[in-house]
């Protein structure tokens, strides 16, 4: 029986209605959907938003009680719903797989069958559906019109889309959220915030939702940044700790440098591409891809770049889709792209704030720094693996990035001495196995990973949780210890979460998922060196982490009783009471317990407490450690190796639509003949496991940590470099943070004194101008008096001096008129004569010499006037030229002249003075 | 009634102010109410034009025509195109949020509302005049009452100087509210200078008939007319925009000017700026555009980085708000400059959008300022404790500021560099990015300074959360960032009417130029 049988024995159970609060459900309505319309979707995502706004603005007057319900109840909702989406998905997905049953019904093949057994969906018929996969969408309204290219443009919606992949992920975020805010319930009992909390956790969901639901790069975007904004408000959550706050900062300012890479990667995916839609996208590479294909078997180029083809430019829709297979486009929006993965999912170089976000209530460690949020690089590779894949040295170098960073983190988590410090390393070492696994082609194998990972991570920090929870908010593992006795719960829980994560064989998610990976690195295809390498790398990292997690866990939970107890003079008895040999010791504090990285927004009642499991706060946060655990373990059964099955892990084939896979460029045959690369490969996990678990039982239970100690004494100056984390935060803030902060300093100042100080400058001129010029001001009449008769002496003096005259002229019909300047006194004698007819040019100076002929003209004009205007009718190809004689009160003379030609009546020449 | 909606939405702060003069100065509440009266008219009156727009037909709608003097061809002609409607409505939003921000003014509160709604009036009428002579004479008729505003109601060295240069500043009262003023004044006046002469040279190149934009438009001007009159407007006009060097009225300006004033100044005036460069530089003198675009793109691109360089290391928090003014104008500036409808689109978006995130920014640090009674950030700290509220719609306008989807700052941010993008000038896409990541930067080191870290010192226990009235202008403009970023097609498909229409005309004559 597969699940959509059972979600319709469900269904049948329940009955077609169901009546909650009064309101009838009809959930025929629900299940039955036309693909657009699956408004479940909607609710999905939105009602955390409600949660978020509830808690928010209410808070305070709804109480303890109120916001517990709202934000729980937001957050639950929406995980039943999605169990109720995720089974009308594999409904959706039923009915093709019925359609492919029938027509494959005669062949009647076993091996067919039982691979539908595994499958949840079959394979589906025609090759639209091979790629889009089953899908159920919702969509609300359109966003805004985002341009893809010069002139083209495309409609980004809010649009929600469902598929196998969002599926799964969607099933973690509200699963592993809502056992969180059970948790948190606990675990924020004594925190004054705890509606703030809420709200922030209930907005977290949100955007993650539609990170993981979006249809669209943009859409993926929005929640992208908002798992930014969540993360950022929650680890800053005790705002009044300095230190937080700036952890809070550091994680989003570190985050937008990975931000900016997606931004421009999407955008060059939408230049070249041509669309932000997954879906679309998807098609266009398929095309891009077939055509490419076709091109270099016509041609026999083989694989050139597209520039060495040029005529395909001639072809413009299929140029669009090529040019984004072109390496240098293409290749560079995925290095971008991963650009943002490594912001997000805290990779090298990238990943120094994920261990200061540890600076968060622990619940937020767990789902977002843990579970879900830093998981969204997988995600994003896995959504666009289809594209991914086609580059090669992109993939090489996530893979090894993820392999680096796998081992890197190891390195410093093993002398970490904080169990959320520790947890912390340990997750960007374990999401560098999720690259690494994207890196080789392995998309699936990653994303199982991001499962298995999602629970056995969330599970340890909820345990470290409960831990400092019960200790007082101690976390230092120097300070603990024996705890096995005080919290049993937590203390199973965690060992499981510790078995699977350091890959125990057989019986444990971890080391299905691990042994994958590195199976798909040993085995891999098309770099087989680089492969090994990797293989390599990840090997020696799992060592690292099966050491240092068997440590943590052995300091914590066995041997002697918790040292800060011991320490205090405390003693307990068989039956948990405590009996104080010390008393004046058992208030004081205990220097190491509150350092920067301990929870001091709750627990201050008792500075050494015994600890405990009861009390209803322990319980509602021990339930969500079972489940976890207990999840741990079952999520094995989605990824069973090749050699158990002789099949694809399950989730692999179920996300086979959507994700794409580097084992699908190769031949069924070679397909086959690498899977018995499965059991060697197998080896070196199994034997990283063993000696990391070895080593540490070795040291730390039998030595009782002795040989570590000797080791660290060796070699002092390694030790204290791997203990200060290599000292990368000192690094960037050397070579980025300093030389940002001066260079602003410097514009700052550049812009108060040299820009700012121009301005100034000018005003300070006119302000001396103006002091130049005040002393004329002096009230004095005498001052005054002698100014007028300055005055008057330069008009005097002006007025003497020879006049000056300007002629301008206006063409008005058939008559120029010409128009002197004034002046004081001035009579005017006007003349006017025929112009030079053999002058070769129309210049003034040609056709109207100074000569005798103007002088004869103007001996004829008789007395002056103090007419300023002179008509001249315009006649004759040659023109007039025209004279005036100027002539001030004092009978200084000055002339000018003008030239009127007929044939060109704009063109009035007019002279200075001679 | 409706067919006159844009000479309302113009003459209700205009007639409003009157009512306000002829009140008694004692009459404080009806002083208000009056005030606040007038701008809501306008704000529904921008609603209802907003909504109304027909953005299939596009184009000129309620069309108003009076000749104000024939022989030269002006006319108080308004009509509404793609972009007023949104830039309409941004202005009432401002105008409603200022009035209820000032609602606490303790003194000579009737002359302030009076100058406060007869600039609003000028900024009404700036977005729908359809001639250049009266746009001329509102965008004054905007600037000039800023004078009074921030002399007389402003504030002076909230932060005194310090540094090797205090003395020289001390000189010429740097610092000082009359300074400020002053300053602003004479610099957007030579500005208008600029722009005057721009003006005269288009009216008479368009055969001195009409000072009509369509005419004006329609007119083919001397390519090297266009050449020298393109760099008036847009340094005229770009003053007011912000735009590198001509910025540094800018953060003296908003420091020192009251509340509703910075709010009204950041928020509209300097949009107005942009707006004139666009509708007038850009669209009138197309060749004289394109021709310049390289220069015009580049002087913005450095403005987003200047800007946001120069708000990183301030210490008083009116001057982080103006030089992120700044850094955002350029945002708006290098839209425009990449001559895409997507770039224009984004520009105009980026422009209420920064309207109301700085709107948001200055209402919420007058509400600090009059508790706190100091601006310098270093002094601040764990003010969240007191005043949550007011901390949470700082970090909202943060956010915005950042560009973070969901808030109106994203949509338009990542329209521009997209239109960066694919105008060919790959570089201008970098302020988009290193810019966004910087302003992240600045912001939330602001928001950390002031609202984050221990409980507050002694001094500031009393301060106390937004009250009353108060609230009314973070809530309004809080949920408009929001409502903008998510439903950003209520303004978005009006402002791409108008860009569609300008610029296919634009890039088919200045096309043709190059």
């Amino acid at each position: 029986m597969n699940l959509p049988d059972i979600s319709q024995q469900l269904m049948a159970l329940a009955g077609d209605q169901i009546s909650v609060l009064g309101l009838r459900i009809n959930l025929g309505n629900l299940t039955d959907v036309t693909p657009d319309t699956y408004s479940v979707l909607g609710w999905i995502v939105w009602l955390p938003v409600i949660g978020a706004l509830i808690n928010g603005i209410w808070g305070k007057k709804l109480g303890r009680q109120g916001v517990y319900i709202a934000g729980i109840g937001a957050v639950g909702t929406s995980f039943l719903l999605s169990i109720l989406a995720f089974f009308t998905l594999l409904k959706s997905g039923h009915a093709p797989a019925e359609a492919a049953e029938g027509a494959n019904a005669s062949a009647g093949e076993a091996a067919h069958a039982a691979h539908h057994m595994l499958s949840f969906v079959a394979r589906a018929p025609s090759i639209q559906q091979v790629i889009d996969g089953v899908k159920v969408e919702w969509m609300p309204w359109d966003w805004f019109l985002a341009p893809t290219g010069p002139h083209t443009g495309e409609m980004i919606r809010m649009r929600y889309v469902l598929d196998p992949l969002s599926g799964v992920m969607l099933l973690v975020v509200t699963g592993v959220g809502t056992l969180i805010h059970v948790y948190s319930a606990g675990y924020m009992s004594h925190d004054a915030g705890y509606a703030r909390f809420f709200a922030y956790l209930n907005l977290f969901i949100f955007a993650m939702l539609n990170l993981i639901l979006g249809d669209s790069l943009v859409l993926l975007f929005l929640g992208w940044e908002g798992v930014g904004l969540a993360s950022y408000l929650l680890i800053g959550f005790w705002y009044h700790n300095a230190a937080y706050a700036f952890a809070g900062r550091k994680a989003f300012i570190v985050n937008r440098i990975g931000d900016a890479g997606l931004l421009m990667g999407m955008s060059i995916i939408a230049w070249k591409g041509g669309t932000y839609t997954f879906e679309t996208l998807r098609h266009h590479v398929a095309e891009g891809g077939a055509a490419w294909t076709a091109l270099t078997e016509h041609t026999g180029l083989g694989n050139f770049l597209i520039d060495a083809l040029p005529f395909v430019g001639s072809i413009p829709s299929i140029a669009s889709k090529m040019e984004l297979l072109n390496p240098t486009w293409g290749g560079l929006a995925c290095l971008l792209l991963f650009v943002g993965c490594c912001g997000k999912s805290a990779q090298f170089p990238l990943y120094v704030w994920l261990p200061d976000a540890m600076a968060g209530p622990t619940p937020v460690s767990a789902l977002i720094h843990a579970a879900t949020m830093v998981t969204a690089g997988i995600y994003l590779l896995c959504r666009l693996s289809f594209l991914f894949i086609h580059f090669t040295t992109v993939m090489n170098i996530i893979a090894l990035v993820g392999a680096f960073t796998a081992l890197f983190a190891a390195t410093i988590a093993v002398t970490q001495v904080e169990l959320k410090k520790v947890l912390a390393y340990s997750t960007v070492s374990q999401l560098g196995f999720m690259f690494i696994g994207c890196g080789v082609g392995a998309f699936s194998a990653g994303f199982f990973h991001v499962f298995t990972h999602a629970f056995f991570k969330a599970c340890m920090f909820l345990g470290a949780g409960a831990v400092m929870h019960a200790c007082g908010d101690r976390q230092d593992v120097r300070e603990l210890g024996g705890l096995r006795k005080y919290l049993p719960v937590t203390f199973w829980t965690f060992l499981v979460a510790t078995l699977a994560i350091i890959g125990t064989p057989f019986l444990f998610s971890g080391f299905y998922s691990k042994d994958e990976i590195l199976f798909r690195a040993f085995a891999h295809t098309w770099s087989p060196g680089l492969g090994k390498l990797v293989y390599g790398m990840g090997v020696l990292a799992a060592t690292l982490t099966s050491f240092y997690m068997s440590r943590v866990f052995i300091l914590t939970f066995l041997g002697e009783g918790p040292a800060y107890l011991e320490k205090a003079g405390i003693t307990v008895d068989a039956h948990g009471h405590a009996t104080s040999t010390a008393h004046d010791d058992a208030h004081g504090h205990d220097a190491h317990g509150h350092d920067a990285h301990g929870d001091d927004g709750h627990g201050h009642h008792d500075p050494n407490p015994i600890p405990s499991e009861a009390g209803i706060d322990m319980k509602l946060m021990v339930a969500p450690l079972v489940v976890l655990a207990t999840m741990a373990i079952v999520a094995s059964v989605l990824g069973l190796p090749h050699w158990m099955t002789h099949h694809e892990g399950m989730l692999a084939t179920f996300l086979e639509h959507p994700v794409a896979d580097g084992f699908q460029f190769v031949s069924e045959a070679t397909r086959t003949q690498r899977h018995t690369l499965e059991i060697p490969a197998m080896f070196g996990g199994i034997g990283a496991w063993a000696v990391g678990a070895g080593l540490a039982i070795w040291v730390y239970v039998s030595q009782k940590g002795e040989p570590a100690k000797r080791a660290s004494e060796a070699l002092p100056k390694l030790y204290s470099l791997v203990l200060a984390k290599w000292r990368i935060d000192e690094l960037y803030d050397l070579v980025f943070v300093r030389p940002l902060r001066g260079f602003a300093s410097f514009v700052a100042i550049f812009d108060r004194f040299v820009i700012d100080g121009l301005v100034n400058l000018v005003g300070f001129v006119a302000m001396l101008l103006g002091k130049l010029l005040r002393p004329m001001q002096t009230g004095a009449v005498q001052v005054y008096g002698a100014f007028i008769s300055v005055g008057a002496l330069a008009i005097f003096a002006w007025a003497v001096g020879a006049p000056a005259v300007v002629l301008s002229q206006r063409v008005d019909g058939a008559t120029a008129r010409i128009e002197a300047s004034g002046g004081p006194g001035y009579t005017y004698r006007w003349a006017s004569f025929e112009a030079n007819r053999d002058a070769t040019s129309d210049t003034l100076e040609a056709r109207c010499p100074l000569a005798e002929a103007a002088a004869t003209a103007l001996s004829h004009a008789g007395d002056g006037s103090v007419e300023t205007r002179h008509d001249e009718a315009l006649q004759g190809a040659s023109g007039r030229c025209v004279v005036v004689e100027a002539r001030n009160a004092f009978g200084r003379r000055a002339y000018a002249r003008a030239l009127v030609i007929s044939n060109n009546p704009g063109t009035i020449v007019v002279p200075g003075t001679n | 009634m409706t067919a006159h909606l844009l000479s309302i939405i113009v003459a209700a702060p205009a007639l409003a102010a009157l009512v306000v003069l002829l009140l008694p100065s004692s009459a404080r509440l009806a002083i208000r109410v009056a005030s606040l009266a007038g701008a809501l008219v306008s704000l529904a009156g921008s609603v209802v034009a907003l909504a109304s727009y027909d953005r299939h037909a596009g184009g000129l709608q309620r069309v108003e025509d009076v000749a104000l003097v024939p022989s030269m061809g002006i006319h108080l002609r308004l009509a509404l195109d793609g972009w007023g409607g949104p830039l309409l409505l941004l202005t009432g939003i401002i105008i409603v949020a200022g009035v209820a921000a000032s609602w606490t003014l303790a003194s000579r509160d009737k002359e302030y509302f009076v100058l406060l709604l007869v600039l609003v009036a000028g900024v009404f009428g700036v977005f729908v005049s359809q001639d250049l002579m009266v746009f001329f004479l509102f965008y004054e008729v905007a600037v000039l009452p800023m004078y009074l505003l921030i002399g007389i109601w402003g504030a002076s060295h909230a932060v005194p100087a310090k540094g090797p240069f205090a003395r020289a500043w001390r000189v010429f009262s740097v610092g000082d509210k009359q300074y400020a003023a002053m300053k602003l004044t004479l610099m957007l006046l030579v500005g208008s200078a600029a722009i005057l002469v721009a003006i005269f040279a288009m009216y008479i190149g368009a055969g001195a008939r009409s000072f009509d934009l369509a005419d004006l438009a329609a007119a083919h001007f001397d390519r090297r007319m266009q050449l020298w009159a393109f760099p008036l407007v847009w340094l005229g006009f770009g003053t007011l925009a912000g735009v590198f060097p001509f910025h540094t009225w800018s953060p003296d300006g908003h420091a020192s000017a009251p509340t509703a004033v910075s709010m009204l100044h950041a928020g509209v005036l300097m949009k107005l700026g942009a707006f004139g460069v666009m509708r007038i530089g850009m669209v009138l003198l197309p060749e004289g555009a394109t021709a310049w675009m390289p220069v015009v793109g580049g002087v913005a691109a450095l403005n987003v980085l200047y800007g946001a360089f120069c708000a990183m290391s301030q210490s008083d928090l009116k001057y982080i708000i103006a030089y992120s003014s700044v850094s955002h104008m350029g945002v708006v500036m290098l839209g425009a400059a990449t001559l895409t409808p997507e770039g224009w689109n984004g520009a105009v978006f980026q422009m209420v959008a920064h309207g109301i995130m700085t709107g948001l920014f200055f209402s919420l640090v007058g509400l600090v300022y009059e508790r706190a009674h100091t601006r310098s950030v270093p002094l601040m700290g764990g003010f969240a404790h007191v005043m949550p509220g007011v901390a949470a719609f700082f970090t909202l306008a943060c956010l915005s500021s950042l560009g973070l989807p969901g808030t109106a700052g994203f949509v338009s941010e990542f329209l521009v560099f997209l239109g960066a993008w694919h105008s060919g000038h790959y570089a201008w896409a970098i302020p988009g990015v290193v810019g966004a990541f910087i302003t992240a930067i600045y912001v939330l080191r602001g928001t950390r300074a002031i609202f984050w870290g221990p409980g507050p010192s002694e001094r500031f226990h009393a301060l106390t959360d937004a009250r009353g009235t108060e609230w009314v202008a973070p809530i309004m403009l809080g949920v408009c960032l929001v409502l903008f970023g998510l439903w950003p097609r209520v303004i978005l498909d009006s402002i791409d009417t108008g860009t569609t229409a300008w610029l296919a005309r634009l890039l088919a004559v200045g096309g043709n130029a190059l």
